[in-house]
């Protein structure tokens, strides 16, 4: 990533926040080693939405685990350096780690039934945040949460913080989940398919919530999603990625408009949004051929060769890397480089 | 039976179809509610026309097409297929009618049976239904492989060997085995990654041309639904609000529901970011205690008094939109 733009990234949005280099990480299993995240970088300033955008298993959940820390085994971290508030959490002791998650970084979760426990109270979840990381007491966290789940939209949050999460409604209980996000002011909020277990209108409900709680709080974003229209929406950059590798990346309306890559083209080409067939009449939609290749064999050269349409032979040898064409946008084609 | 086929105007007609769960407790499973799926849904479906239905999670959808295939007995309401009340037939001619309607699942994962190879999953409903020699059987079974974009040699193979997309082409070659005339989707590419998605919706879309086929569409996107489909029936809470071609709701929806959930979906296009738009407040109600007058009432920003009060009727407008809303009055033009 070269100085200049990222000074005018700066200057739009503010400090940066967190700055990811190089990350690698890999799975150990009997039948080989995965490479899930196959050196991505990125920065992300106060106040901006970073997207990551991609097919299951390209490897972004695993990328927002590895900033976090959570990976679980036989994954491991092989490569990288994660820069948050100048210090490279990759390197930070365990229980400096323990202190940053859920505080100055915070998940958001796909599956809220799967990722907040059954057995507590929703309120009794969200005061054990603030007795973790602000060491209050229990009665004072416990008003605390009320006041946040008041925050985020949640009717009568007296009674609600006493009832558990089977008795709340989708879009309740993700509610229920940005508020514990939110709870100690996260400089780094990570939304992994925040939207997807829910309705299109509790979706906009959703995706409301937390824009107007960045604009509030400065957070910045990284935010997950295979929905391309939930980033077109939402993003100020978006990522690319297929197979663990960033393939594009570009500013929002930049990617919508010119995309270059052709896995990003085939993407876009590939949804029926409604309204489609008014501008383009009833023709087949677009698609990939092909399928995702398995991630134990990997294509040598470019990753995309096989399912691409340009396709020449330098594809098959050489890995293309992420090289800038303009200000802001970077691709990884042999295409778009010659 | 045949005779009466000839002359029924629609493939499948289906009218005030109610159904209702009841909710059983205690020791001696007295019911004491019950879940209302369906409110009394009536349509039409014309030969090779594809309706969808689209709403929301628990509207109903699902249960609709269960309903139609007699896998759930409807509590009321008759459905009509060719002409022929389905709900009063016995069950040996049911039978027999069975393999007409066929259905595709959403999760190709949990709709294959793990222990049975391709070749045994799809000779099961030749042998049942036809008088196919093996040899033949075998033939069929490949050409249907070769008909969804498989190959022959795929035959051998269990369902764990595929992935979801391949699974979902098998679900789709094990709908047609039996030449249907109608297949009710559910969900068939929810489960998918868009680029298989679109692999799988103009498969569905050549099937279609190829084979005379009618689909009944369900799906939660109306972007697939859309693309598939020339008519759209909105669905809430067990109620058709909303049944007009394509192009009217996609471009103009009517019913404040409708709109609603036409705006709250995102556009994959540029300048769409910061995009403020009218929020429905609230959730869908339980449909254990479904709302007095319209369903759609509490969530409804263009609420007025009778809608409180009375439900209202799904209206035919002049133009053939229908809509069940107190805005719109019989003699409106489109």
């Amino acid at each position: 990533m070269d100085g200049t733009r990222f000074e005018s990234q700066v200057e739009k949005h503010g400090e940066e926040v967190i700055e990811v280099s190089g990350l690698v990480t890999e799975f150990h299993i009997p039948e080989g080693v995965v490479r899930a995240v196959n050196g991505i970088s990125f920065r992300i300033c106060r106040g901006e939405t970073l997207g990551l955008v991609g097919e299951s298993g390209c490897g972004k959940s695993v990328t927002a685990l590895s900033i976090l820390r959570l990976i679980p085994s036989p994954g491991k971290i092989a490569k990288g350096r994660i820069l948050f508030e100048g210090q490279d959490l990759l390197r930070s002791p365990l229980r400096q780690m323990q202190q940053i998650r859920g505080s100055k970084i915070a998940m958001i979760f796909q599956e809220p039934m799967t990722s907040l426990n059954p057995l507590f109270t929703v309120g009794n979840q969200i005061a054990e945040v603030y007795m973790e990381h602000l060491d209050s007491r229990y009665t004072e966290a416990w008003e605390n949460s009320v006041d946040i789940l008041k925050k985020v939209g949640i009717p009568s949050p007296q009674q609600r913080a006493k009832e558990y999460i089977h008795q709340l409604s989708g879009g309740m209980r993700q509610r229920a989940m940005i508020a514990m996000a939110l709870a100690c002011n996260p400089k780094l909020l990570i939304a992994d398919e925040p939207t997807t277990a829910v309705d299109v209108t509790i979706q906009a409900q959703v995706l409301e919530l937390m824009r107007g709680l960045q604009k509030k709080t400065g957070a910045a974003i990284l935010l997950i999603t295979h929905n391309l229209g939930v980033i077109a929406e939402m993003c100020d950059r978006v990522i690319v990625m297929y197979v663990g590798q960033a393939v594009e990346e570009a500013d929002g309306d930049t990617l919508f408009d010119y995309p270059l890559h052709p896995y990003t083209r085939g993407l876009i080409a590939s949804i029926p949004f409604p309204g489609r067939k008014s501008i383009k009449g009833k023709d087949r939609l677009e698609e990939i051929p092909g399928l995702v290749p398995s991630m134990y064999d990997l294509p040598t050269g470019c990753v995309f060769f096989p399912r691409c349409s340009e396709a020449k032979d330098l594809c098959k040898k050489e890995a293309p890397e992420l090289i800038h064409v303009k200000e802001g946008h970077r691709v990884a084609c042999w295409m778009v480089h010659s | 039976m045949k005779d009466r086929a000839m002359q029924s105007e629609y493939l499948l007609e289906v009218t005030n179809l109610s159904k209702k769960f009841p909710i059983q407790k205690g020791v001696f499973r007295k019911t004491v509610g019950f879940v209302h799926a369906l409110n009394g849904v009536s349509f039409n479906l014309q030969k090779g026309e594809s309706l969808g239905l689209v709403g929301e999670s628990g509207c109903g959808k699902t249960t609709l097409g269960k309903c139609i295939l007699l896998l759930y007995p409807p509590s009321q309401g008759d459905i009509f297929f060719n002409g022929i009340h389905l709900n009063s037939l016995r069950k040996d001619s049911l039978k027999e009618l069975r393999p007409r309607f066929q259905m595709i699942f959403q999760d190709p994962y949990s709709t294959l049976n793990p222990r049975m190879s391709v070749e045994a999953m799809l000779n099961e409903p030749l042998k049942l239904y036809t008088r196919m020699t093996s040899p033949e059987r075998k033939k069929k079974i490949h050409g249907l492989l070769e008909t969804v974009g498989l190959r022959p040699e795929h035959s051998t193979r269990y369902p764990h060997e595929f992935s979801g997309g391949q699974r979902q082409r098998l679900g789709i070659a094990r709908a047609l085995a039996l030449n249907p005339s109608l297949i009710i989707c559910d969900e068939p590419v929810s489960a998918l990654d868009v680029s298989i998605q679109a692999q799988i919706l103009n498969l569905l879309e050549q099937l279609k041309t190829e084979f005379g086929l009618s689909y009944l569409f369900i799906s939660h996107d109306i972007g697939v639904v859309e693309h598939i489909c020339e008519r759209i029936a909105i669905m809430y809470l067990g109620k058709i609000v909303e049944l007009a071609s394509d192009i009217q709701i996609c471009r103009d929806p009517w019913h404040p529901y409708t709109k609603a959930l036409m705006a709250a979906i995102p556009i994959p296009r540029s300048g769409a970011k910061d995009k403020t738009r009218p929020t429905l407040k609230g959730d869908v109600p339980s449909p254990i205690q479904l709302p007095a007058g319209c369903f759609f009432h509490p969530r409804c920003p263009e609420i007025i008094d009778i809608c409180t009060q009375e439900p209202p009727k799904l209206l035919t407008l002049r133009g053939g939109r229908q809509i069940s809303c107190h805005l719109f009055r019989e003699d409106d033009p489109i």
